[in-house]
């Protein structure tokens, strides 16, 4: 039997500090890698060309939802088996990615979904953490999915869970709404330990409070049908 | 008449106008048409008969005349801001298809190009 095809997308903007070391570790576990360059203003694109990655560049700027979405329709179309999601930002570890695949390539699920709260979290403030766990609250009441971490990057989703799924929030709402579409679809999903490793780089990147509110409001619009 | 009916009835009368010519030409959809005519209407109603206001909103159990414009004004902002969102939602989304592709078209013409060409055999 021949092993999955796995592609790992990874969604990047503005990211030319990051992306090369990103994809270099990637690359000593996976030779399939596809770099999403979202509109870049700074040399992400230049970078990433020069690394053992495909890339795909939006001319313009659209969200991280956007860029994980065309990634999955590049791997698909390259005939994916297993697609896997990892952030640009250096915050995951490319170990990680073989304990989240073994649940999806043994057919115990469709989606595996990384957790940092099952696993690990290092250099996390505790803001962050809280805006987090309400994040994940939230999720529990509006979306009804029992998960123990909304807005982690890293994820594995076998070739019919990816085929179906449409990101249609651009921006970064697009987490809850992947969390919707496994709860609507009924695919089969489990939580993965996972290892975040937070640095000032990646802090200063990532989502502020005031974006949390603003992601929650745009999910509960997106339920009314507004 | 005041100034200020002086001013508007004209000029809503004109807005009516416009509303009912784009209706016999059927220029825009009917139902935004007629949306259109009855606003007019109520504005030109509520500009030459301001008492015709109080009279409704008391009707209403409001009051006074000033506060159901008050309320009407507030609904149709909050009506005009969903709408607009929506409308925002739509384009927003027909430019990430448009955007997703040109650059999966982009990668797919890369890779073709990239591809080791097979010249055949040769000698």
């Amino acid at each position: 039997m021949t092993a999955p095809h796995v592609i790992i997308v990874v969604p990047a903007y503005n990211e030319a500090q990051t992306i090369a070391d990103v994809v270099t570790r990637l690359c000593h576990h996976y030779s399939d890698i596809v770099v999403v360059d979202d509109g870049s203003t700074d040399d992400t694109a230049v970078v990433a060309a020069t690394l053992p990655a495909r890339v795909v560049r939006h001319p313009v700027n659209r969200g991280q939802g956007a860029a994980l979405q065309t990634g999955i329709d590049y791997a698909l179309a390259r005939g994916a088996d297993t697609i896997v999601t990892f952030d640009s930002d250096g915050q995951h570890d490319p170990a990680d990615i073989e304990a989240l695949l073994e649940p999806v390539h043994s057919g115990a699920c469709d989606v595996a979904l990384g957790s940092r709260f099952l696993g690990a979290t290092r250099n996390m403030p505790w803001t962050r953490r809280l805006v987090l766990q309400a994040g994940v609250l939230f999720t529990r009441i509006v979306s009804r999915i029992r998960v123990t971490d909304v807005h982690n990057g890293l994820r594995a989703f076998n070739r019919p869970a990816a085929k179906s799924l449409r990101i249609t929030l651009d921006r970064m709402a697009h987490a809850s709404e992947i969390l919707d579409q496994i709860q609507a679809a009924g695919w089969r999903y489990q939580e993965v330990p996972v290892t975040i490793h937070y640095t000032d780089y990646s802090l200063a990147k990532g989502q502020d409070s005031w974006n949390a509110i603003r992601i929650a409001c745009q999910v509960v619009l997106e339920r009314l049908g507004l | 008449m005041t100034i200020f009916q002086w001013v508007g009835l004209p000029l809503v009368s004109l807005l009516f106008l416009r509303s009912g010519y784009q209706l016999v030409r059927g220029v825009r959809p009917r139902t935004t048409i007629l949306v259109s005519l009855g606003i007019w209407l109520a504005a030109g109603v509520a500009i030459a008969r301001p008492d015709v206001t109080t009279q409704v909103a008391r009707l209403l159990g409001i009051g006074r005349g000033a506060d159901l414009v008050i309320y009407l004004v507030a609904m149709a902002f909050l009506v005009s801001v969903f709408y607009f969102y929506h409308k925002y939602r739509q384009l927003s989304s027909e430019l990430t298809e448009v955007v997703r592709s040109i650059a999966l078209d982009r990668a797919q013409r890369a890779d073709t190009d990239a591809a080791p060409k097979d010249d055949g055999p040769t000698g």
